[in-house]
């Protein structure tokens, strides 16, 4: 986590310098930030349309309704056109075929007939008798029709045979309809097609009705023109409802989805802040149950778990203190037994000389317990003192190379036993830090025979460094290095790599994890490295300032050579302070 | 449910029943409810009448050259097209260009046309022949042929072939027109025009060519705006100016909009000229209209100061028929002025002066208010008489041998005077203390038995004989110039026939009382298409007859027999019914 906070300010710097440089942008910057923001807003919305479990129910929703409602529309809108022209077509035929009867009957008769009452038929204006049987059938329909629809009679036989009512156009009658009408000899021809009218330009759908009238005196074919402009306006009004309706609809589908998913997800959403919290240790905790539905019973169940937990845990802590308790007080009260037994050992130990061999060794190895079965029981009730929250801090300003210094004197008569020479590697300039001398001499001291006990008589370095904020200091071994895993549990009380290995130097097996727990108490953290063959490293980080955080470390946890074989990816121990942070928390 | 479907199913039976019903209710239409107000647009263009139009074809491939000179005459006859662009490919490419079909229309009837072409050659000749009804002159007149059965039509046509079909290298110029063509592509209207300086109008029929793009309407107004025809030139005016035009006529509710261009204000700034425009559009327009509303409006602009609104109601009094709904007609008896009213034993009207040693005859009323009575005395002269008491008759016009007299609206009584041999001339007075001549160039070499001017006070109808034979001539008073002119025969001379009588029945149609060896007939004539209306009605025992319009059982034809007998026409058993026995004179409607 330390590493990876430099490296998105390095990357974002360049972003940071851009607003200088905005007068003078190429197109392909231009181009680069349109590309950048769009990528931005993908990742955005990708990330809203992961997360939000309403726009995904939503969305899917309007895709089917919508899909739903083009189609049902489509098919409503056949039927519809289906069932308004039927209507309009049946009329029509009906008109065509009563007119055509008429027509026929005008239009078989001789010419001589009418054209006998000419001269004289002027009567009352009504100049409109006409001789011409092809003008009487038409002037029959004009009349018949009105301005309903038009009528277009054309003969190919006679010559100015050809007649139209009102100003329907010549060129509305299709050659399609033509050829189907004259092959289809008797029965009547109809096509939807646009009827012009000579004052204006633009046609209007229509429904044409072609039929042959045979005569004695030639064919004549009658096309009835009906307008459907009427019902053209009446379909596509038709539509704008449906899309209107149709897009309500959607919308309204849209909504009910967007209503009842909020109603599910607003309680998933607190349940699921109430169990963050929970996780983050507040075990108060508990949602409002509504109602009786299946989220009040979810709530309700997730209220039982919260207090189940809390109530194990607050038994677990409970159980925990006891022991520790216990602990405490079992090292107490041996230790009023043992000074008395101390006392009795130090009397057979100073007159040992006058013993058997036999009686005099066992008087030495007595001593010699006894001394570690005091260390162990002060160690314990040290660390029994962390437990109980009383371990306070006496600090002072030292230079941390005397500290070193004075830690390494201590373990040097040990190193001299093992026969491992001790690498010390110090500044020049005095390392200063608030911290309590003794106790980082303890850290130091437990680290050393800590190393030189898993040395295996190779050299152990030492080195102390510093930064503004921080000292370090690293202990590092050649023995047997750790396997992977094993980095946090050295510290571990009573902790040991090989069970089977007794304790050659006399530890207690609490010595590391007091060492952690002092750390911890200045605010600084203790970290392992190791690798099996590579022997290990220990790291002490303190801060400078007592009470002020720590953000790195001035020396490496991997040692540099190690580092630059690059095989450390995988095997660094990850930083322990926010683990520990939590651990605590959790407590 | 899962335990008893059965149970289920019959409770869901009622409730699916009433779902059906609902349903079915819903979607049908409703056969109750509430009662609605029924408007609503009209379906089509009320300005419009239905018609048939010719539509040209163009040239039958492998016609013969009768074929194609048929097709020609019919693609000339379509109205539609302006140019006669169709009828122009009948043409050989020489023709095309010379050939102008505006000269003139000619109207013909039983047209056979007839090839002279033997099998396989270059060049055919097509006689059309037939007869010749009538001719339209440029403004829209229809002039009808002069003689009865019609003139002959003959018109050569040249074919040659061009690329193996016959064309017409050669054609007469001007339209032929069948007269079914005639019908199909005009429309006979009147036209209305301002009485001249009076308040009142005047009917002129002319024949509106049907136009696809304009609109039946715009044409009309179109038409009206051109002015008179030849035959009332000089003897109507019209409020409108000469540079006023119409942009469109169409209907906007149950108003009528007719748009001018700028030159209607100018005519419409006088107050009588507006009154006397606004009567003409409205009666022009009147057919097509019925009884909307007319607005004028200017550009599609409201009229200046005000909408412009010709409300019906407001300008029935305008009728160019002029008397009112059941006019009474008069006749003398014994000296006394009698109402023709059988119900009331034909009373006497009393405010007549006393016509003491003299011997009236010819009565004629004016249509004054209140009216005055003019005769002819026997002994020569027209004396005037008001109807109020204390009246006096007074000799008006002097002379010897006059014409009954004829009353005009202006209040004019007229009479023409015989001065000899085919030698007439025509008189005119207001007041008894001056006779104006008239001049009259059409009559003064002839011999004048009738003259009668029409209630609209712009045309008159003449007996005259130049020496052929009686026949009946109509014509127009000019009264700025004061000339009776324009004037042509309506009923030619016919061996053995003479002309009795004539009297105006309305603005259009004249009465004429012809006698031809001993049979009397009367027979209605339209004075404007120079035709009869009717088959004539036999009139033996008629002598004298006179009319009033829209002749019904309110307002018969009457006539007057030989032994002082009053007839009338009885419309529903079509013989002639006796009013007055005998001793009466012949009964007169006013004008006429």
């Amino acid at each position: 986590m330390a590493t990876p906070t430099s490296s998105p300010g390095a990357v974002r710097a360049p972003s940071r310098v851009k607003p200088k440089r905005k007068a003078r942008r190429t197109p392909r910057q231009i181009a680069r930030g349109v590309r950048r923001r769009a990528r931005r807003a993908v990742g955005r919305v990708r990330r809203v349309w992961r997360r939000s479990l309403q726009l995904r129910v939503v969305t899917s929703t309007l895709v089917i309704s919508m899909t739903v409602v083009a189609v049902l529309g489509f098919f409503l809108m056949q039927m519809i056109t289906t069932a308004v022209l039927d209507g309009r077509k049946h009329s029509a035929i009906a008109e065509a075929q009563a007119n055509v009867t008429t027509v026929a009957g005008l239009l078989g008769q001789q010419a001589v007939t009418a054209a006998k009452q000419s001269p004289s038929g002027q009567s009352d204006g009504s100049d409109t008798i006409m001789s011409d049987p092809v003008d009487q059938a038409a002037d029959a329909l004009s009349r018949r029709a009105d301005s309903r629809y038009s009528v277009v009679i054309l003969s190919d036989d006679g010559v100015g045979d050809d007649r139209g009512t009102g100003s329907v156009a010549r060129k509305s009658v299709t050659q399609k309809l033509r050829d189907k009408v004259l092959r289809a000899k008797d029965s009547p021809q109809a096509q939807y097609t646009p009827v012009y009218y000579e004052e204006q330009d633009e046609p209007v759908p229509a429904l044409a009705i072609g039929a042959l009238v045979r005569t004695d005196y030639g064919d004549y074919e009658v096309y009835h023109f009906f307008p459907l402009e009427d019902d053209v306006a009446t379909l596509s009004l038709v539509q704008q409802w449906l899309v209107v309706v149709g897009a309500a609809l959607v919308l309204l589908l849209a909504a009910i989805a967007s209503l009842v998913t909020r109603q599910v997800v607003i309680p998933v959403r607190l349940t699921r802040q109430a169990a963050e919290r929970l996780a983050a240790g507040r075990l108060e905790e508990r949602l409002k149950v509504r109602g009786e539905d299946d989220l009040a019973r979810l709530a309700t169940s997730f209220n039982e778990m919260a207090s189940n937990l809390a109530l194990k845990i607050h038994q677990l802590e409970e159980l925990s203190h006891v022991q520790r308790q216990f602990v405490s007080d079992v090292s107490h009260e041996l230790r009023t037994p043992l000074t008395t037994v101390r006392m009795a050992a130090d009397l057979l130990y100073e007159s040992r000389e006058d013993f058997e061999p036999a009686a005099s060794r066992s008087a030495e190895l007595m001593q010699n317990q006894l001394e570690r079965f005091e260390s162990m029981l002060a160690d314990l009730l040290e660390i029994s003192r962390y437990d109980a929250g009383a371990a306070t801090l006496d600090l002072d300003s030292v230079d941390m190379r005397d500290v070193v210094l004075r830690a390494v004197g201590d373990s040097q008569p040990l190193a001299e036993r093992k026969a491992t020479r001790l690498d010390l590697r110090l500044p020049n300039q005095p390392c200063m830090a608030e911290v309590e001398s003794r106790r980082v001499e303890r850290i130091l001291r437990n680290l050393l025979f800590n190393a030189i006990e898993h040395g295996e008589g190779r050299d152990i370095v030492v080195t102390l460094g510093a930064d503004r904020d921080a000292v370090a200091v690293a202990v590092r071994d050649h023995g047997v290095g750790l396997k992977p895993g094993e980095e946090n549990m050295v510290f571990d009380r009573f902790w040991r790599a090989d069970p089977s290995r007794a304790r050659t130097i006399g530890g207690t097996g609490l010595g590391l994890a007091i060492s952690r727990e002092d750390a911890i108490l200045h605010g600084g953290w203790l970290q392992a490295w190791g690798l099996p063959g590579e022997g290990s490293q220990f790291r002490l980080s303190l801060p400078r300032q007592s009470g002020t955080g720590l953000r790195g470390s001035p020396l490496p946890l991997v040692p540099p050579e190690v580092e630059m074989r690059r095989t450390w990816r995988g095997q660094a121990t990850p930083v322990l302070s926010p683990a520990i942070e939590g651990a605590f928390d959790g407590d | 449910m899962a335990t008893s479907p059965r149970g289920g199913l019959r409770r869901l039976g009622p409730l699916a029943v009433a779902l059906a019903l609902t349903s079915a209710a819903c979607s049908t239409v409703p056969t109750g409810g509430n009662v609605f107000a029924a408007l609503g647009e009209r379906e089509s263009d009320p300005l419009s009448q239905p018609y048939v139009r010719m539509l040209a074809a163009t040239p039958k491939p492998k016609g013969t050259p009768e074929e194609i000179v048929n097709g020609f005459l019919s693609a000339a006859a379509s109205f539609d097209d302006p140019l006669r662009g169709v009828a122009r490919q009948y043409l050989t490419g020489e023709a095309q260009r010379t050939w102008s079909p505006f000269d003139a229309v000619t109207i013909y009837d039983d047209g056979k046309s007839s090839s002279d072409a033997p099998g396989d050659v270059q060049q055919a000749h097509v006689e059309l022949k037939g007869a010749v009804l009538g001719t339209l002159d440029g403004d829209g007149h229809y002039v009808p042929s002069q003689t009865s059965g019609g003139s002959v039509l003959d018109k050569g046509f040249t074919l040659v072939k061009v690329s193996g079909e016959w064309r017409i290298s050669t054609a007469p110029s001007g339209l032929l027109l069948t007269n079914d063509d005639f019908k199909r592509a005009y429309r006979s209207f009147d036209l209305y025009f301002a009485a001249y300086q009076s308040e009142g109008l005047v009917a002129d029929q002319v024949r509106v060519p049907i136009n696809p793009s304009e609109g039946l309407a715009k044409s009309l107004v179109h038409r009206l705006l051109d002015g008179p025809t030849t035959p009332l030139r000089g003897a109507v005016d019209s409020a409108f100016g000469p540079n006023v035009d119409v942009n469109d006529v169409f209907v906007e509710g149950d108003t009528v909009v007719v748009d001018f261009t700028y030159g209607i204000v100018d005519s419409a700034l006088v107050t009588a000229n507006r009154e006397a425009l606004s009567a003409q559009l409205y009666w022009t327009l009147k057919p097509l209209t019925e009884s909307r509303r007319i607005e004028v409006r200017v550009n599609g602009d409201q009229f200046p100061g005000g909408p412009f609104l010709i409300d019906p109601r407001d300008y029935d009094r305008y009728d160019p028929d002029l008397l009112p709904h059941a006019p009474k007609a008069l006749y003398l008896q014994q000296g006394k002025l009698h109402i023709l009213d059988k119900d009331n034993g034909n009373p006497v009207m009393s405010g007549v002066g006393a016509v003491q040693a003299r011997q009236f005859s010819h009565l004629a009323v004016s249509n004054e208010q209140p009216a005055k009575v003019a005769a002819l005395e026997k002994a020569g002269g027209v004396w005037v008489s008001g109807i109020t008491p204390g009246s006096q008759w007074q000799r008006w016009i002097e002379g010897t041998r006059l014409t009954p007299p004829s009353w005009d609206r202006y209040g004019d009584v007229w009479s023409v005077s015989r001065q000899g041999a085919r030698k007439a001339q025509v008189l005119r007075a207001h007041d008894p203390t001056r006779q104006m001549p008239v001049s009259a160039p059409g009559l003064e070499s002839t011999d004048v038995t009738a003259f009668r001017v029409a209630r609209d006070g712009a045309r008159v109808a003449v007996i005259s004989d130049d020496g052929r034979g009686q026949s009946v001539l109509v014509g127009s008073i000019n009264r700025t110039r004061w000339a009776v002119q324009n004037l042509r025969t309506l009923v030619p001379a016919a061996d053995g026939q003479e002309i009795t009588d004539i009297a105006w029945q309305d603005a259009d149609t004249l009465l004429v009382l012809t006698t031809a060896k001993s049979d009397r007939e009367l027979t209605p004539w339209s004075v404007t298409q120079g035709i009869r209306i009717e088959t004539p009605k036999a009139a033996t025992r008629v002598e004298a007859v006179t009319a009033a319009p829209k002749a019904n059982d309110d307002a018969p034809v009457l006539a007057g027999g030989p032994d002082g007998e009053i007839l009338k026409w009885d419309l529903q058993k079509r013989t002639w019914i006796t009013l007055v026995q005998n001793g009466a004179g012949a009964p007169v409607y006013p004008l006429g």
